[in-house]
């Protein structure tokens, strides 16, 4: 009799509603939501494609990294944090090598990249002006001389990390 | 809006630049170049009231050099910010460090410290002047990196009690007492002019329970083991230590030779994922450390033999040794640098 008791008392996950899901995964990173759902079943994996949106991949292991970009969504992310840290060295390059952002993350509303090597800030600046729906800004580390004139008009927030040319501050914004 | 200055004569462009936003509620300013003249509170005040009238907060970090002036007199450049424009108007406090040493670099800042870098110039923090008695506590909160660039007998209370997580020693000498009273440290770097014994050094690691990263020359490691001998310190190391960098000491060396490789790869390969290191060659790198040291996530190293054809590359790798191939990483190369970043290992 007490083990019927127990099994009654049992609700499978799976039976939860979508909205409840999501909510549970509101708690979690965007990665670590991606990496425990979307390999359950399809149903899981469709609802973290649609709706996980926010990444940050600073210090982050190779393997989530891969697996998560490896969904092949980036077209739905509305915030990206990446970093060349110690521990994640050239990984702003290997994103850009994988995902070019003329191509793939022009809709981004928050982007961060922090740490850039300077060959990556350099190719990076000049497509600063494509990311016009971006409302939070943060890049570094980026040569001033090669900032272009910013005309972005959702912007709110902003964070660069540059050197002594500084010219581009005079500029109104 | 926050800005940072980092050569001298940047923070000229700031009084200009600000009498357009005239609707600034909050600025904060962070100059680092200690090469700079005072800061002057009544430049600062005229610029404030002339052009942002809506500033409540205002956050600054200025560092100075003071010398044999008379304009470089700390009481003079104190009062300067001690206005009623300043303690009255605004309620916004100072404090000033300064080392006895008639030449040397001077700071002055608002309280409560609003960065997360705090620099120690000064010898003892009683010196300190400040233009508030009576502050409330939790002055040092946002601080999460310390370095100390002098030797500073009497550290702040206020700052030990802190949030520190990362800890620069950069002053010649042994240190002193206070640095075991920081006990949430992450990450320690140790200059080389430091001088720890092993005892000190165990007293350091014992001291900090959460310490995962160690940045020291080969030789600042060799010593406060004693010479690798002191099981006590090494076991230590290989138990805490996840990421290890070791700057080149461009004074003696600028690599890390083989047989000091031997001494870091046996204390280290046990936890290690995050390695930063000069060595000689690539050689080195296929045949020792990538076999040696199984956990690795991510390497940065600086080979000193380097040219076209001794570069580092997969199809190199794989030559030295065909289990590279189903080694799951990227690497970048830039100059004689490369970036090593692994997947899941085995």
């Amino acid at each position: 009799m007490k083990a019927k008791r127990f099994k009654r008392d049992i609700t499978l996950i799976e039976r939860l509603p979508n909205e409840l899901i999501l909510d549970v995964c509101s708690y979690l990173t965007g990665v670590d939501a991606v990496c425990a759902f979307s390999r359950l079943n399809q149903r899981f994996l469709s609802l973290t494609r649609d709706y996980c949106n926010t990444f940050d991949f600073k210090s982050i292991s190779k393997a989530k990294f891969d697996y998560v970009i490896q969904q092949n969504n980036t077209y739905r992310w509305q915030s990206l944090r990446l970093s060349d840290d110690d521990n994640t060295p050239s990984q702003v390059k290997y994103f850009c090598d994988l995902f070019p952002f003329d191509k793939h993350i022009l809709q981004l509303k928050v982007l961060s990249i922090i740490n850039m090597k300077p060959n990556t800030a350099s190719i990076f600046s000049s497509q600063l002006t494509s990311f016009t729906n971006l409302v939070s800004l943060s890049i570094g580390f980026i040569c001033g001389n090669s900032i272009p004139f910013l005309q972005l008009t959702s912007l709110k927030h902003v964070v660069i990390n540059s050197c002594m040319h500084t010219k581009w501050m005079t500029v109104g914004y | 809006m926050q800005v940072r200055f980092s050569q001298p004569g940047d923070n000229e462009i700031i009084h200009s630049s600000l009498k357009h936003l005239s609707q600034l509620t909050s600025l904060a300013v962070y100059d680092g170049a200690w090469e700079n003249v005072p800061p002057d509170g009544q430049i600062w005040e005229k610029t404030i009231t002339s052009s942002m009238p809506l500033l409540k907060k205002f956050d600054f970090c200025f560092k100075f050099w003071k010398d044999l002036n008379a304009s470089s007199d700390i009481n003079r450049v104190v009062s300067k910010f001690a206005t009623p424009f300043y303690l009255e108007e605004k309620h916004w406090f100072i404090q000033c460090d300064s080392h006895h040493q008639q030449l040397s670099i001077a700071m002055l800042y608002s309280l409560p410290y609003a960065f997360k870098h705090l620099e120690v110039v000064t010898h003892s923090f009683d010196e300190s002047i400040l233009t508030s008695k009576d502050l409330k506590k939790n002055l040092y909160e946002n601080v999460e990196t310390l370095t100390v660039d002098v030797k500073c007998r009497k550290m702040n209370d206020e700052l030990m009690l802190g949030n520190i997580i990362n800890l620069n020693l950069k002053f010649s000498g042994a240190p002193f007492d206070w640095i075991y009273s920081m006990n949430k440290l992450c990450e320690i770097s140790l200059q080389n002019q430091i001088d720890i014994s092993p005892k000190d050094f165990i007293r350091l690691l014992k001291n900090t329970p959460h310490l995962r990263t160690l940045t020291a020359s080969y030789n600042i490691l060799k010593i406060s083991t004693n010479h690798w001998k002191n099981r006590i310190a090494c076991d230590l190391l290989s138990r805490k230590i996840q990421t290890l960098k070791i700057p080149s000491d461009s004074c003696s060396r600028d690599y890390v030779k083989v047989d000091e490789l031997l001494h870091i790869v046996r204390v280290f390969n046990e936890r290690c994922q995050h390695l930063n290191i000069t060595v000689y060659s690539r050689n080195i790198v296929a045949g020792f450390i990538l076999k040696n040291m199984p956990h690795l996530r991510s390497f940065i190293v600086r080979l000193k033999e380097h040219g076209n054809d001794m570069m580092i590359t997969k199809e190199w790798l794989i030559e030295q040794n065909i289990l590279y191939k189903h080694l799951n990483y990227s690497i970048v190369a830039d100059g004689n640098e490369y970036s090593f970043w692994f997947g899941r290992r085995r």
